[in-house]
């Protein structure tokens, strides 16, 4: 048993098991960055996004209904990776020009006690979120309080990192394949571990399962 | 000096001018550029075809138009602008004396 999210590319609709999916997810993610936010990229992107779309449909049958990991790797394979791109047009201006990678404020919700916002801030300045927690606590104190409304002000205001580029770009890393991919490691990692606990804990008996 | 990045610059170059060929004289849609070029094996990776799709599109060389398809969602079907058709023959002409030179200098060595 395995589960699917329902994803559209396209136009159409797709059951994609999780595994391909986060597969997928990231793919998409490593091209957008690739060919860049502006209307050519976009373009491209819609392009090809129509054509994995082809492959998929030209993949599903009545006992195959859902796009598996295979499935996925053998698309990217033949699409290809903007690494394979930048191999095969090494004297073009690249794209990835586009894709300077810039550091963007989020709250993280990782290193959250209230809205995550000191949290994000130390990540954007590269610092130890207990130490920007200090520095908050002082400044509520000298400004008599105006900094709980700038805290909250942000809050409101500052996105949540919710997904793995998100995080990425929140510590200014490079949103690639492979960084993508070593955070996913990361996290499945961490939920391995918690799960584990989980399990020590006597929670979870195997009789349920 | 790797070999196989010469070779991705050679076909590169002549990769612009298979694309205008392929289009010549009916529109097509990238999945049946793609089959001309594959076979041909022009290109490696399906994903090089859309941005140069795009720039010779962009360039003024190819202008598209969607259409509906029986299977599936409507599909981009490119076609060779006037400026396009123009490009091709001039590229023609060059291939033509490319051709040309390379057998010249193959025979003289010969």
């Amino acid at each position: 048993m395995k589960k699917t999210y329902t994803i559209h590319l396209s136009g159409t609709v797709f059951h994609i098991e999780d595994d391909a999916y986060e597969v997928l997810q990231k793919y998409l993610i490593s091209l957008k960055n690739y060919f860049g936010d502006n209307d050519e990229g976009k373009e491209i992107l819609a392009d090809i996004e129509f054509r994995i779309a082809e492959i998929f449909t030209a993949k599903l049958s009545d006992d195959k209904k859902v796009i598996t990991l295979e499935w996925v790797n053998e698309t990217v394979e033949t699409m290809g990776t903007p690494e394979n791109f930048t191999e095969e047009d090494d004297n073009e201006q690249p794209f990835g020009e586009k894709t300077k990678r810039k550091r963007r404020l989020y709250r993280d919700p990782e290193e959250q006690i209230l809205g995550g916002v000191c949290g994000g801030l130390a990540a954007y300045f590269n610092m130890d979120p207990v130490v920007i927690r200090l520095i908050g606590v002082v400044l509520f104190f000298i400004t008599s309080g105006l900094a709980l409304f700038v805290y909250l002000i942000l809050w409101i205001v500052v996105p949540k990192a919710v997904n793995a580029a998100q995080r990425l770009e929140m510590r200014g890393e490079e949103v690639t394949v492979k960084n993508i991919e070593k955070f996913i490691k990361e996290e499945v990692d961490s939920v391995k571990e918690s799960y584990k606990k989980f399990r020590k804990s006597g929670f979870f008996s195997k009789n349920k399962a | 000096m790797k070999i196989e990045n010469t070779k991705a610059q050679m076909r590169k170059g002549v990769l612009e001018y298979c694309i205008l060929l392929i289009l010549d004289g009916k529109p097509l849609y990238a999945t049946n550029i793609l089959q001309g070029l594959k076979e041909a094996k022009m290109i490696v990776v399906e994903g090089t075809l859309y941005p140069l799709l795009t720039r010779l599109k962009n360039d003024g060389l190819l202008t598209y138009k969607w259409e509906e398809s029986t299977q599936g969602p409507p599909r981009k079907y490119y076609e060779l602008t006037a400026s396009g058709r123009k490009f091709l023959k001039e590229l023609e002409g060059s291939w033509d004396e490319l051709v040309d030179a390379v057998g010249m200098v193959k025979q003289n060595r010969a």
